[in-house]
């Protein structure tokens, strides 16, 4: 790989890290690129010009340029959303076996009206589902009400973590249909993974569908230079 | 305040003022230290960057002094020169302190 290729790529890594936006991100690439080019025709490696810590150099960059930095916060938005969807499936679950004796008793359906497998199976399994991802849903906007863009990410994963849900159904029961639909540890461990992944990568798509919109190039230029000490 | 100096001597691009830097007796200096400065002098208005074409590769970026630069460099000296001065005051002694002791 081109070295000027690898710095870039390093400094690329440290300012995605450093929640420095994609238009910041290109700007300061393009800019490094122009310099390292002209310095690597002047015989210059462009690793030892940068020095060894690169993604220190790139942190230093964008605090100098005056980035407005937005993370992602992937790892708590996860434990967040996993603990909501816990928590929402227990209270559901708790409601649930509270209220059903009273539906029975409310609904009592004639055995003669016939009710849609679809439909059943459907209702059987959405509700929970439904409630998992508005225990989810809920955790996130409020725990993590700290966080830039929260509500926007919130809104996101209701749209995306339902459509994922639907979308992973017919293939993890495909997936269950080729090991005969068994019961053992290694493959309900293996659908649950399946579900999950699916689960997370529908929030975190979500946390950065809300993040790309909001991450156009800073306002970097400055011109009050009244106020400011010798660098 | 010296990155301001060198560049009010003659506009050059980044790696050559870290050159300079050296060759002025700062030691051996990043261009990695230097680079993050020059940008944020960018931001503030005190220098502007313009490409420049190279007959012997591609093009490369000059940075310049810019109006509000020449006048922060001019506040910065002041104020060095009257730094300096207080701490010489200090640390010279006077004829006073030489015939005490």
């Amino acid at each position: 790989m081109d070295p000027i290729d690898t710095v870039l790529a390093e400094a690329d890594r440290a300012w995605r890290a450093y929640g420095v936006g994609p238009a910041d991100r290109a700007a300061f690439a393009a800019d490094l690129r122009l310099d390292l080019e002209a310095a690597a025709a002047d015989g210059r490696d462009p690793m030892l010009l940068l020095g060894d810590d690169i993604p220190g150099f790139a942190r230093r960059l964008a605090d100098e340029a005056g980035v407005q930095r937005v993370r992602g916060s992937y790892r708590r938005l996860l434990g967040t959303a996993l603990t909501g969807a816990l928590l929402g499936g227990l209270l559901g679950y708790g409601v649930l076996v509270a209220l059903y004796p009273l539906f029975v008793r409310l609904v009592d359906l004639p055995r003669s009206v016939q009710i849609p497998i679809q439909l059943a199976v459907a209702v059987y399994y959405g509700v929970p589902a439904a409630v998992v991802v508005v225990g989810a849903v809920v955790a996130v906007r409020l725990r993590l009400s700290d966080l830039p863009l929260i509500r926007k990410t919130a809104w996101m994963m209701s749209l995306l973590v339902p459509t994922a849900g639907i979308l992973v159904t017919p293939v993890t029961m495909a997936f269950a249909r080729t090991t005969g639909y068994s019961t053992n540890v290694e493959v309900v461990v293996a659908e649950v993974a399946i579900v999950l992944a699916t689960l997370a990568g529908a929030t975190v798509l979500a946390r950065r569908l809300s993040l790309r919109d909001h991450q156009g190039p800073s306002d970097t230029a400055a011109t009050d230079a009244t106020k400011i000490k010798p660098a | 305040m010296c990155l301001l100096a060198l560049l009010a001597r003659e506009p050059v691009h980044g790696y050559e003022l870290v050159r300079r830097m050296e060759a002025a007796g700062f030691g051996a200096i990043s261009y990695g230290t230097i680079y993050p400065l020059l940008t944020r002098m960018r931001r503030l208005g005190l220098v502007a960057d313009e490409q420049q074409v190279s007959p012997t590769g591609p093009p490369r970026k000059v940075y310049a002094l810019t109006g509000p630069g020449r006048i922060q460099l001019d506040a910065w000296q002041k104020q060095w020169t009257r730094f300096v001065e207080t701490v010489d005051g200090i640390l010279t002694p006077s004829d006073h302190d030489l015939t005490r002791s």
